[in-house]
C-alpha cells in the first residue's frame, strides 16, 4: 500500500498537463459553447501554428539544461526582414531566414559552449541586439508594423489557404512537430541533448561531444524561432517589429505546462504540443469570453508560476540553469 | 598522475606549485578589482580629448541628473547578484509603483488626492511584490529568473489594468516642485539615490545581514551549515530589491510625471550590465557597493558619450548587448555551473 501511494501521486503529477488542458477547454466550452465551433477551431489552429515551432525549438535548449531568452526577439527580427522583402524576393526568403536562424543559433551556441558563458546572459544580450535590429530595420518604413502591399500578397496568400478545413500553416507546424519527435527519439543528437541535460559530466565521460550537442540545441531553438517569425509574417501579412515581445513568455509557459523540467534532461515534444494547446486555448477563450486583453499577461504569469511549481522536483536538486 | 607529470616537467615541488598558483590568483584578483576603475579613468580621459564638452561642469551635472534611476536599481540588484540570484521583476515593479502613484496623487485621470499617502502606499505595494517574489522563490524552489520574470509580467499587466491603457499625468504641485529642486546644482532625485546608495553600502559592509549575503553567495551549503537562516536572508534581499525598484519607480515618475508601464522599460538590462562591468560576479559572492558605483559611472559615461556623438537609442541597445557579452566573457569565473538559482 505504501508503495502504490507515492506512485499514484507521481503519476498524477506527471500527467497533470493533460488534465489542465482538458480543464481549460471544458471551462471555456461551458462559458461559451461556440468555443468549439469550426470557426473557432480554425481560428485557434491559425494562432497556434507559429507558437508550436517556437515552443518545440526552445524545448531542446531546456532539455539540455540551458535557456534561450532571445527567441521572441529573433522572431521579431525574422518577421520584419521577411515582411519587408518577401514581396520582391518571393518565397525563397523562407530559406534565407532559416539560414539566418541557423546562424543565430550557431553564435549563441558557440558563446555558451566554447566561451563557457551562462546561456542566460548570452541570450539576454542577443535579445536586446535582435530586438534593436527589428526596430532599426522597420524605422525607415515609418516604424511600427507595415503591411505587405496588396499587389504582392499573392506570394504569401497560400499559407492561410485551408486543407481539410484547417490552414496550411497549421499542417506545417504539425510536420515540424513530427520532425522534432523524430529528432528527440531516433537521432544521436536528440539523445545526446537529453544526456547532457540530465548529467553533463557523465555524458562527457560516456563520449558525448558536449560542445557540438549544445550548439545543435541552440541551432534547433533559433531555427524554431525563425520559423515562428516567418509564420507570423505569412499569417498577419505584415512585418511587426514588436510581435516577439510576448512570445517568449507564451512559448516558455507552453513548455513548462507540458511538464518539461527547467533543470534539463526530461520532456517531450508531444507534451509541448499539449502545453501550446492549453496556452492557445486560454488566449482564445479569454478573447471569446470578452475578457479585457490586458489580463492576458497577468494570466500567463500566474500559469507559468503554477506550472513550474507543480512540475519542479520537490526536495530534489535545485533548479539550475547553466 | 597529471599532477606528478606536471611537477616533473617544471621540476617544482608541490608546495612551490601551490605558492605560485596562489600568487597568480591573488594577482589576477587584484587586476580584476582595479580594472574597472582604470577603465573608468581611461574612458574619461579619452572622451574628454575626443570632445571638449564632455569634461565640463554642465555635462557632469547632466550625467548626475540621469544617474538617479540606474543607481537606485543597481544598489538593490547588487544584493541579489551577490546571492547568485537575479531579479528581472524590477522593470515591472517600477512601472506598477509609478502608475499607482500617478493615480493616487492629484492627477489628470481621477479625483484622488491622497497627498503623501499616495506615495507611501505604492512604495509599500512594490516592497510587497519583492516579498512575494522572494517567498515563492524560496518556498516553491522556483529558479529566481523564472519567478521574477513571471512576476514582472504579472505586475506590469496589473499596472496597465490600473490605468486602463490611458496613463495619468501628475498634477500634484509638490511632485512637480520636487523635479525642479536642486541642491548644490545637483537634482533632488539624485540626492535621494545617493543617500539610498550610502545606506545600503553601510548595510552591506557593516551588518550581520550584509555578511550573510556574502556568505550565502559564496557557498550556500556552508552558510546554512554555519547557522545562517538562508531562506530568511534570501527573502529579505528580494524585499530590499523590491523596495529599490519601487523607489526607482517614484524617481522615474518625478522625472517624467506620466504614470505608465514604460517608466521601467529598458532599465534592468543596463543595470545588470553596469554591475557586471563594475566587477560584481553573476555567480554570487563577489562584488560590492564600490564596484556598483564604478560600474554605474562607466555605464553613464558611455551612454552620455554615445548621446554626445549622436548615436540613436535603438543602436544604443544593440551596442549595450555586445558590450555586456564582452564584459561577462572577461570577468566571469569559469568552471562554476550555477548561474541563476
Amino acid at each position: 500500500m505504501e508503495k502504490t501511494k507515492p506512485s499514484f501521486k507521481s503519476l498524477f503529477v506527471q500527467n497533470i498537463y493533460i488534465l489542465s488542458a482538458v480543464l481549460v477547454i471544458v471551462v471555456f466550452y461551458i462559458i461559451n459553447p461556440s468555443f468549439l465551433s469550426l470557426y473557432s477551431i480554425q481560428n485557434m489552429t491559425t494562432e497556434l501554428a507559429p507558437l508550436l515551432p517556437m515552443a518545440c525549438g526552445i524545448a531542446f535548449v531546456l532539455y539540455a539544461g540551458s535557456i534561450d531568452l532571445s527567441i521572441g526577439a529573433v522572431a521579431s527580427a525574422v518577421c520584419v526582414i521577411t515582411g519587408l522583402n518577401v514581396g520582391d524576393m518571393g518565397n525563397i526568403m523562407i530559406l534565407y531566414m532559416l539560414l539566418f536562424g541557423v546562424m543565430i543559433g550557431l553564435i549563441n551556441g558557440l558563446l555558451v559552449s566554447k566561451g563557457k558563458l551562462p546561456s542566460f546572459i548570452v541570450t539576454l544580450c542577443a535579445q536586446s541586439i535582435y530586438r534593436a535590429i527589428a526596430i532599426i530595420l522597420s524605422n525607415p518604413h515609418g516604424g511600427g508594423s507595415k503591411n505587405i502591399p496588396l499587389k504582392q500578397r499573392v506570394v504569401v496568400n497560400w499559407a492561410t489557404d485551408k486543407i481539410l478545413g484547417l490552414p496550411i500553416l497549421f499542417w506545417i507546424a504539425i510536420g515540424i512537430l513530427l520532425i522534432c519527435i523524430v529528432i528527440e527519439r531516433k537521432t544521436a543528437v536528440g539523445k545526446s541533448i537529453f544526456a547532457i541535460g540530465a548529467n553533463e559530466k557523465a555524458a562527457r565521460m560516456a563520449g558525448v561531444n558536449v560542445t557540438l550537442t549544445k550548439i545543435c540545441a541552440f541551432i534547433l531553438c533559433s531555427v524554431g524561432a525563425a520559423i515562428g517569425g516567418i509564420m507570423y509574417t505569412y499569417k498577419l501579412k505584415s512585418s511587426v517589429p514588436t510581435i516577439g515581445d510576448n512570445l517568449y513568455m507564451m512559448a516558455i509557459s507552453s513548455v513548462a505546462l507540458g511538464g518539461t523540467l527547467f533543470s534539463g534532461g526530461k520532456g517531450s515534444a508531444l507534451r509541448t504540443l499539449v502545453g501550446v494547446l492549453t496556452v492557445t486555448a486560454i488566449s482564445s477563450g479569454m478573447n471569446m469570453a470578452g475578457v479585457n486583453p490586458l489580463w492576458k499577461n497577468v494570466v500567463y504569469g500566474v500559469v507559468l508560476i503554477a506550472a513550474v511549481a507543480i512540475n519542479s522536483e520537490k526536495g530534489g536538486r535545485d533548479l539550475i540553469i547553466k | 598522475m597529471n599532477l606528478f607529470s606536471k611537477k616533473d616537467a617544471k621540476s617544482m615541488t608541490v608546495a612551490e606549485q601551490f605558492v605560485s598558483k596562489v600568487e597568480q590568483e591573488a594577482l589576477s584578483n587584484k587586476i580584476r578589482v582595479y580594472a574597472p576603475m582604470i577603465l573608468l579613468v581611461f574612458m574619461t580621459i579619452v572622451f574628454s580629448i575626443y570632445d571638449s564638452h564632455f569634461f565640463s561642469l554642465k555635462n557632469l551635472v547632466n550625467v548626475l541628473g540621469q544617474m538617479a534611476v540606474p543607481l537606485i536599481l543597481a544598489t538593490g540588484l547588487t544584493f541579489v547578484l551577490l546571492l547568485g540570484r537575479i531579479d528581472l521583476s524590477v522593470e515591472g515593479v517600477m512601472g506598477l509603483v509609478g502608475s499607482a502613484i500617478s493615480l493616487l496623487v492629484l492627477n489628470s485621470r481621477n479625483a484622488n488626492d491622497w497627498g503623501i499617502w499616495g506615495v507611501i502606499l505604492p512604495l509599500l505595494l512594490g516592497t510587497l511584490c519583492g516579498f512575494i517574489t522572494g517567498f515563492l522563490h524560496v518556498k516553491l524552489k522556483i529558479a529566481s529568473f523564472i519567478i521574477t520574470y513571471a512576476i514582472s509580467t504579472i505586475v506590469s499587466g496589473v499596472a496597465v489594468l490600473l490605468y486602463n491603457s490611458r496613463p495619468a499625468t501628475v498634477k500634484a504641485q509638490w511632485i512637480i516642485d520636487a523635479s525642479q529642486t536642486y541642491f548644490l546644482k545637483i537634482p533632488l532625485i539624485t540626492w535621494i539615490a545617493i543617500i539610498f546608495y550610502l545606506i545600503c553600502a553601510v548595510i552591506l559592509n557593516y551588518t550581520a545581514f550584509g555578511r550573510a549575503v556574502y556568505a550565502i553567495g559564496d557557498n550556500e551549503a556552508a552558510a546554512a551549515a554555519s547557522g545562517i537562516n538562508v531562506q530568511k536572508v534570501v527573502i529579505e534581499v528580494f524585499v530590499l530589491s523590491g523596495f529599490a525598484a519601487s523607489l526607482a519607480g517614484l524617481v522615474a515618475l518625478i522625472r517624467l510625471k506620466l504614470g505608465q508601464v514604460s517608466l521601467g522599460e529598458n532599465q534592468m538590462f543596463p543595470c545588470i550590465t553596469a554591475l557586471v562591468v563594475g566587477g560584481t560576479s553573476l555567480n554570487g559572492g563577489k562584488g560590492g557597493m564600490l564596484q556598483t558605483m564604478v560600474g554605474i559611472l562607466i555605464y553613464m559615461e558611455l551612454l552620455n558619450f554615445l548621446t554626445i556623438i549622436g548615436v540613436s537609442a535603438d543602436y544604443k541597445n544593440a551596442i549595450q548587448g555586445v558590450i555586456i557579452i564582452i564584459a561577462v566573457a572577461l570577468t566571469i569565473t569559469r568552471g562554476r555551473k550555477v548561474i541563476a538559482k
